[in-house]
């Protein structure tokens, strides 16, 4: 069910019109693309549960205004980014979720359930800054164009490469620094 | 003879530069930074890359049934178009009220009815006004 699903131009025709079905069936292609997203975007887990259902939801109003300028999967991102964007602007999240440090601590907890190993460097992911976490992923992990990341993020170009730029140092760095203790030790 | 400069250099040799050579330019800028992009984009795969993609593969996305998915697009359906009808039948009721005011005041006084427009308009600039203000502080916040 979570396999990746190539997006089916009739499908969306179908839904843009307003079959229902079409649309469940889009949702639900896209659902297990969404959530990965906003959890490495959020690294919070009920938050990013939260915007992907704020998502799906905003995806249902506005369906028949999506001309397939763009992938129905990154129409979803753009929708999910801003929602994202928007719920961190706005005051008072604090006491809406929990920390970021105790959000953090439950997906680490839920990693060793798994046996597998959580490695520093997504320590120092989820240790950056939302806003410079949000287009370093978009960039660099999905892909996405600086023209694309600057509209979803309402920030202009040069932000959005300077971010870029002095995150990806900021985490060769801690990186550097991470492996450098560490030999030291040995 | 011109000697091929690249990086911060570039802006000198672009002031002197004709037509083709500010084109040449242009491409090596371009290549410049896709050459630059790439290597960033290098970087982060060798720092990130293979952190984040195992991390995707052991999440286990809680994808609902689509019989669920099928419900709540049907049933947000129904609420907005609820919603829309009730708006629009707000808007038809106090339009009624508003006009039916006006005509009442028109038939009762000619010089208070002007009034009530010469207000009606200076209240809407004045509103205009402080929203394109209150929309260019917000721009400025989050584009600074």
């Amino acid at each position: 069910m979570n396999a990746y699903v190539p997006e089916d131009p009739a499908a969306i025709r179908r839904a843009v019109r307003g079959d229902e079905r079409a649309l469940a069936e889009l949702l639900q292609n896209n659902y297990a693309m969404l959530y990965r997203y906003m959890l490495k975007v959020t690294m919070h887990k009920a938050m990013a549960e939260d915007l992907v259902q704020e998502t799906m939801l905003r995806a249902i109003e506005r369906i028949s205004t999506f001309k397939a300028k763009s992938k129905f999967s990154t129409w979803l991102i753009s929708i999910a980014t801003r929602l994202y964007m928007d719920e961190m602007r706005r005051q008072g999240r604090e006491r809406k979720w929990q920390t970021a440090e105790q959000a953090l601590q439950a997906i680490r907890f839920e990693t060793s359930m798994q046996q597998a190993e959580w490695p520093h460097a997504l320590d120092a992911l989820a240790e950056m800054p939302y806003d410079v976490r949000v287009p370093i992923l978009l960039k660099y992990y999905y892909g996405y164009a600086y023209e694309e990341i600057a509209q979803w993020l309402d920030i202009p170009l040069g932000t959005v490469k300077s971010r870029l730029h002095n995150g990806l140092s900021h985490l060769r760095k801690e990186l550097k620094e991470d492996e450098d203790a560490a030999n030291g030790i040995r | 003879m011109k000697t091929r400069r690249t990086g911060f250099d570039n802006e000198g040799l672009k002031k002197g530069a004709g037509d083709g050579e500010r084109q040449s330019l242009r491409h090596m800028e371009a290549s410049d930074g896709g050459a630059r992009e790439e290597a960033e984009a290098a970087e982060f795969r060798e720092l990130l890359g293979d952190h984040l993609s195992r991390w995707d593969e052991r999440m286990e996305p809680p994808v609902p049934r689509l019989a669920a998915l099928e419900q709540l697009v049907s049933q947000r359906k129904g609420e907005l178009s609820r919603k829309l009808w009730r708006d629009l039948l707000l808007l038809w009721t106090l339009g009624i009220f508003i006009i039916g005011s006006v005509l009442l005041i028109l038939q009762w006084n000619i010089a208070a009815f002007a009034g009530l427009q010469a207000a009606a308009l200076i209240g809407a600039i004045v509103y205009l006004f402080v929203l394109a203000r209150k929309e260019r502080s917000v721009k400025r916040e989050w584009t600074t």
